[in-house]
This record gives structure tokens, C-alpha cells and sequence, in this order.
């Protein structure tokens, strides 16, 4: 038997209220590893080419990695997969807390969700019991409360509940699901598929242990672990958080502001990490199973938002900050607390409001358009109420952004698509496209679209390792090697602030080998990775994608930078098209992106060999 | 007359530094090690133990990133940098991201 999985998933039928068990067999479990892998598996073999993303026959696939519910450090993530209503494409939001240990406490690998519920409902999987409970009273209530009321109805304080808030319900395309109040499956609208699904929530109560290949092993190597997660690896993260990315970013002209036609922002110092520790910054906490402790929690303490609560990161600081042209904090952190408590991704939500702002001033969206708002960058009332009509779908404005950007640019044509920041319809996360060059080649060849977390091809370019200004066929193999490793790590799955305490693949892998008695050497967990980046890549081609999806946005190469740091920096169509010849070449697929047959098949993927290889 | 290297500092070594920047008159042409070196001498050992590996021949790639004139530095390679006045040099937290 298999120690660290529990060997099978729930699938549930919403519109027949069925349940039943599956079996998941060791052979799977080795190719496919967990998480991600067996996300990209699950939608491979049950939505099929031409499924609409908000009818019945997507499905919503919940799957744990190994490590959940043992002692792994930071294991305890899970990850929820389905066609994206916001890309049409391969979509899935990872998340922490402790939702993932107690699905496996409860004696599940994953749950399959099919069908829609014919009135408002949630899930409530008891050890080995699912249910399903009338939501009709829930519906409409933010994300928090909903999380709340379920503990209070099911007496149980310690269940835990991943919910979708109003924006979900409304189909808003960015739509999260939020557990444990501050942890979000976010991006691609997998909450939006939630809502399409009258599902307003998932509450998991387990009593169960886990097994685990090496009880006296895993120990002595997860104390080692934690011993190194208290290193100086992870001491940005424990004390300051990604927030210090801010200055760091302004200082080297790739802080994106004013929805990228810029890469410093003159109010840095204001949203700064540091100065958000000074002034801001309530606790810091730990997920589940992280001896880390990076989610820096702000409060407001005076002004119209006082009282405010949310956890404030990098990328959400970023994107509602400086992108928005917005450098009070008070305001960042209010616009946060309404993206997570009404349910949307911040990334998305501040790209998508940023565009809004452009498309203002340039008059492409008049007042009226704005439902009275005046949009311009900078103006943080404005965009408060423009998050919350974005979430509410209330009015013009609402219903517009509530589309995300690529739908929006469409719907306001007159140009707005050149400064519609995003790659295969998800908007861009906050690294500049121009002044990180690498890192840009990673977001337009991600399977997700715009993503930093795909390939961390990022930090070849801030760590000096390449020219950050150039881009040349070489940068296909760092982006493919970075894929392939992450996919590991998305399949297990563990967090990424830990990616630096593993001295090498061997190492991940012996902590595979520790949970699950599944003997898995380094090399055999890269080619697993390739496997699945492969899976995933072939979902997409079965829904159209091809090389015309791997590209930035115009701006990036039609509009050189004008900051001083930075002047006149942008990407050239030869150099981009030579980087992604690279990384296609490096994949083993063809110049339009297309895996081949052999590379397919060498990798086990036989159907999809027949498919969609080329 | 000397000129300056204007020297920029965030995170921990804004808290060493208790400033966010500094002018460090030189003479002629250092390296980034001297310079270190005499900020070290400025703000104690611990500014420059923060920075260069413990066997003293690179940076510490895992916290911590220089850019000369927007230029990141390869760690690897940091030490032998040249530093010349009217240069800016930039100590920061190595950049972070994922989850």
C-alpha cells in the first residue's frame, strides 16, 4: 500500500448528489506525483475540447500533494484545477493554511467535482462522508463571513472551509476561493467556476492520520529542514516579506507603475516593505506546517479605513499600489481587505483597474463609462469603489473590469488592447516585461499565462546571472529547467520560499521517497516534471493555444521605457522570437509550440501523443 | 578633488546604515570589495558580514544583491567589480517571490 497518499480521491456529482470513491494506483501516483501533476491528468481525461468554462461539463478537481498532512515542511498546500473562465485554458489556484492536511485527514488525496447544484450548496466531506448542505442563506456573503457561519452551523471551530465570496457568485472571471480567511486558490477564476457551479464552499473535517514510508527518516530530515528554514536563506521572507521587493524593484527600474508605461514609482519609499513594517504590519504569521513565517499581516490604524486587516504581499502591494499610481498604504490595504473578503485576485484586479485608469485619461473611458468615477492613476477613492463594482459586477464599470482585461480591451476597442497588460488573457504579475527580459520569456511560455510562479525565470535577471536588458536563444533552457523544477514543486506540494533550503533535485527527491516509500531519484523527478509541464501544455493545445499565445503584450515592444534608470529599454520582435525558438527547441516541440509526437510518447503521454502531437 | 560613489541602501542594510544613502568619497578606482570594506569600517563588521560569503571570496547569493549603475552584479564574480566615483551602488535584499 501507498504510505504518504491516502490512495484515493471523492468524486462528487453536484446535479445528481452522487458520491462515490476512486482508486488512485501507485503507477499514477509516480508519474504524475500529486498537485499539479495530477491536476494536469484530471482535466486531460474529463473536460473535453470545446467545454464552455462556466457549463456543466467543466469540472472543479481539488488534489493535495504527498507531503500534506505530514511533516514536511510547508507541505500542507493544496490546489484547485479546472478550465479557466478568464484564459479558456489550462486554470488553477494553489493555496495553503490547513485545508489540504485535513482533505487528508479525512482519508482523501482529492475531490472531483462535476455537475452544477440546482440551488446555492456546500460541500461538507466528514471523514468519509460527503454531504451536501443548503448555502441559500450564504449566498451574497463575503468570504470570511461565509467561512464563519459554516463553523458556527456545523458546531466546529476547527473545520476547515474554502469559500468563494460574492465575486464569485457573479461569475467575476478573476473570482478566488479564500480558506482560513487569508489563504487564496487565486488567478485564473477558479472561483468563478465555483459559482457556476452554485457551490459556495468545501468544508473538510478530519480525524485521521497519514501514513508515511519513513516515520523515524522523515523526522530526522524535516527537523533538518526546519533547521535550515531558520537560515539566512529564508530570513527575507521571515523579516521583511516580498514587500521588500519595492524598492529593490524602483532602484533597478523594474517596478511596474501606471499600469506598466513605467518602472520606478516617485512614491516608493511611501509603500515601501520597510516602511510597511514600521507602520503597517499588525503580526506575521505561518501556514500550517511552515516553520518559515512569511505572511506580514497589516492593520490601518487611523483614517477612513481604520480597522482595515489584510495580508499584504508583494505582488498585491505592487499591482493596487504603484501600478494604480496609488502610494498610500492605508489605501493598499483596504483595497486588499475588499479583493479577498468579496473574493478576486489582486494581481489581476490591480492590472485590470490600472488599464481602467489609462484608458480615462487617454478618454477612451469617459465618466459616464466609469459610472462617475474620477479614474485617474493616483486617485485611491476611485479605485476602492472601482474594486468593489469590479467584484459586485454593479453598473457599466463593474460589469467591464468584472470581465478581466483581455475581454474588457475588446469590449472598448479604440487601441485599449496595446496597453492590455497580460499573456494568454491573465493579466501580468508585477515584474516589468522590458527591464526583466528573462522573466518575461517565463510569463509568455507559463501554461497559466502572465505568471511569475511557473518558472521563477525572474531571478536569473535580478541575481546578475544574465544580461536582464537582452534576450537570446539561451533563455529557452533556463525558463524550461525552471518549469520542470516547479512542476515538481507544485506537484508535492511545497512552498516555493523553500525551494532555496534544498541542496538539489536529490534532495526533493529523497523527501518523496521519505513520505511515500516510492523509491524517486533527482533525475527521475525532472523527467516527471517534464511530464506534467507537457500534460498541462497539451490541455491548452487541445483548446487552440499555440506559439501566437506566447507573446507579450504591444507595449513591450513598441514602447521604450522613460525612466532614467531604465531609458529606452524594450523588447525587440527578433530577439523575443529567437528566446521562444530556444525555449521550443529546448522543449523538444516545434517552432509553432507544438509537442511532437516522440517527445510525447518518450515522456508516456500516449493519448495525447495521438491528439494533439505534431 | 575626491568624488563621491553614491551608495544606496534597503533592508537590513538601511538598518545598519540607519540611512537610506550615503556618498563615499574615493580616490581614483576601487573595487566593490573596498568599498564594502569601508563600509564596514563605517557601520561595523557586521555590514560587511552580511554581505560577503563566509570564506570571503563572493556575496551571499541567498541575501543579498548589488547593482552598480542598474547593473545586478553576478555574486560570483561581485568582489573584483571596479567602483569608480560617480558610480551608484545599490545594497539590497537578494529579490524574492512565490509562494
Amino acid at each position: 500500500m501507498m504510505k504518504g497518499y491516502k490512495g484515493k480521491y471523492l468524486k462528487v456529482n453536484l446535479s445528481s448528489g452522487a458520491a462515490g470513491s476512486e482508486n488512485i494506483e501507485e503507477g499514477f501516483a509516480r508519474s504524475y506525483i500529486g498537485g499539479l501533476g495530477f491536476g494536469a491528468r484530471t482535466l486531460l481525461d474529463t473536460v473535453p475540447k470545446g467545454t464552455e468554462p462556466f457549463s456543466l461539463d467543466n469540472i472543479l478537481a481539488w488534489w493535495t500533494g504527498p507531503t500534506a498532512g505530514t511533516l514536511a515542511p510547508t507541505g500542507s498546500k493544496y490546489a484547485v484545477f479546472a478550465l479557466s473562465p478568464l484564459t479558456g485554458l489550462f486554470g488553477f489556484g494553489i493555496s495553503t493554511g490547513g485545508f489540504g492536511n485535513e482533505l487528508k485527514s479525512a482519508g482523501w488525496d482529492g475531490i472531483v467535482i462535476a455537475g452544477r447544484c440546482e440551488k446555492p450548496a456546500y460541500l461538507f466531506v466528514d471523514d468519509e462522508n460527503a454531504q451536501l448542505r443548503d448555502a441559500v442563506n450564504y449566498w451574497g456573503k463575503s468570504t470570511w463571513e461565509t467561512e464563519d457561519l459554516i463553523k458556527e452551523e456545523l458546531g466546529d471551530s476547527a473545520v476547515r472551509v474554502a469559500a468563494i465570496g460574492p465575486a464569485g457568485e457573479r461569475l467575476v472571471r478573476i473570482g478566488n476561493i479564500t480558506n482560513d480567511k487569508n489563504r487564496q486558490v487565486g488567478r485564473s477564476g477558479m472561483g468563478a467556476v465555483m459559482g457556476s457551479k452554485n457551490l459556495k464552499a468545501v468544508a473538510v473535517r478530519g480525524t485521521g492520520d497519514v501514513e508515511v514510508g519513513d516515520l523515524d527518516g522523515l523526522t530526522k530530515f524535516a527537523a533538518e529542514l526546519n533547521e535550515r528554514c531558520q537560515g539566512p536563506k529564508t530570513e527575507k521572507y521571515r523579516v521583511y516579506g516580498t514587500p521588500a521587493n519595492i524598492l529593490v524593484h524602483n532602484r533597478l527600474g523594474c517596478l511596474p507603475s501606471y499600469n506598466f508605461q513605467r518602472g520606478t514609482f516617485e512614491k516608493a519609499e511611501d509603500v515601501s516593505g520597510e516602511r510597511m513594517l514600521k507602520t503597517h504590519v499588525k503580526k506575521i504569521l505561518a501556514c500550517t506546517n511552515c516553520s518559515i513565517g512569511c505572511d506580514h499581516v497589516n492593520e490601518v490604524k487611523e483614517g477612513p479605513y481604520a480597522g482595515t486587516v489584510a495580508s499584504v504581499d508583494y505582488e498585491s502591494l505592487g499591482q493596487l499600489g504603484p501600478l494604480c499610481g496609488v502610494g498610500d498604504l492605508n489605501v493598499i490595504t483596504k483595497a486588499v481587505e475588499i479583493c479577498d473578503k468579496l473574493g478576486v485576485d489582486t494581481i489581476s484586479a490591480g492590472v485590470i483597474a490600472a488599464w481602467a485608469m489609462e484608458c480615462f485619461e487617454k478618454g477612451l473611458l469617459s465618466k459616464d463609462d466609469a459610472d462617475g468615477l474620477d479614474l485617474r492613476f493616483g486617485n485611491g477613492e476611485a479605485l476602492l469603489d472601482a474594486l468593489n463594482r469590479m467584484c459586485l459586477r454593479e453598473g457599466k464599470l463593474g460589469n467591464l473590469l468584472a470581465e478581466g482585461v483581455r475581454r474588457a480591451s475588446q469590449t472598448v476597442g479604440k487601441g485599449s488592447d496595446k496597453f492590455a497588460i497580460h499573456c494568454k488573457g491573465m493579466e501580468w504579475a508585477a515584474y516589468s516585461m522590458r527591464s526583466l527580459k528573462t522573466s518575461t520569456l517565463g510569463f509568455c511560455t507559463s501554461i497559466r499565462g502572465a505568471d511569475y510562479l511557473r518558472s521563477g525565470s525572474y531571478q536569473v535577471d535580478v541575481a546578475g546571472k544574465v544580461d536582464r536588458f537582452k534576450l537570446d536563444r539561451s533563455r529557452g533552457k533556463i525558463v524550461r529547467d525552471g518549469e520542470d523544477q516547479y512542476a515538481i514543486i507544485d506537484s508535492l506540494i511545497i512552498c516555493k520560499f523553500t525551494r532555496g533550503i534544498y541542496s538539489s533535485m536529490d534532495e526533493i527527491a529523497k523527501l518523496y521517497t521519505l513520505v511515500t516509500g516510492i523509491e524517486m531519484s533527482g533525475k527521475q523527478m525532472i523527467t516527471a516534471g517534464e511530464r506534467i509541464y507537457n500534460a498541462a501544455k497539451c490541455f491548452n493545445v487541445r483548446f487552440g493555444a499555440s506559439r501566437k499565445d506566447d507573446y507579450p503584450p504591444p507595449r513591450a515592444f513598441e514602447e521604450p521605457m522613460i525612466d532614467d534608470v531604465t531609458k529606452g529599454a524594450r523588447i525587440t520582435r527578433e530577439e523575443f522570437d529567437e528566446a521562444l525558438d530556444g525555449y521550443y527547441e529546448e522543449r523538444g516541440w516545434t517552432k509553432e509550440g507544438m509537442p511532437t509526437k516522440g517527445k510525447l510518447l518518450e515522456l508516456g503521454l500516449d493519448g495525447e501523443a495521438d491528439e494533439v502531437g505534431a | 578633488m575626491p568624488e563621491g560613489v553614491i551608495v544606496e541602501f534597503t533592508g537590513p542594510f538601511r538598518e545598519i546604515a540607519q540611512a537610506r544613502n550615503v556618498t563615499i568619497e574615493i580616490e581614483g578606482k576601487t573595487t566593490l570589495e573596498g568599498l564594502i570594506r569601508k563600509l564596514s569600517e563605517m557601520y561595523g563588521e557586521e555590514f560587511g558580514k552580511r554581505i560577503i560569503s563566509e570564506e570571503g571570496t563572493g556575496i551571499r547569493a541567498d541575501s543579498a544583491m548589488v547593482a552598480i549603475n542598474q547593473r545586478v552584479i553576478d555574486l560570483s564574480k561581485a568582489l573584483s567589480q571596479p567602483v569608480a566615483p560617480g558610480d551608484r551602488v545599490v545594497f539590497a535584499l537578494a529579490i524574492t517571490g512565490g509562494g
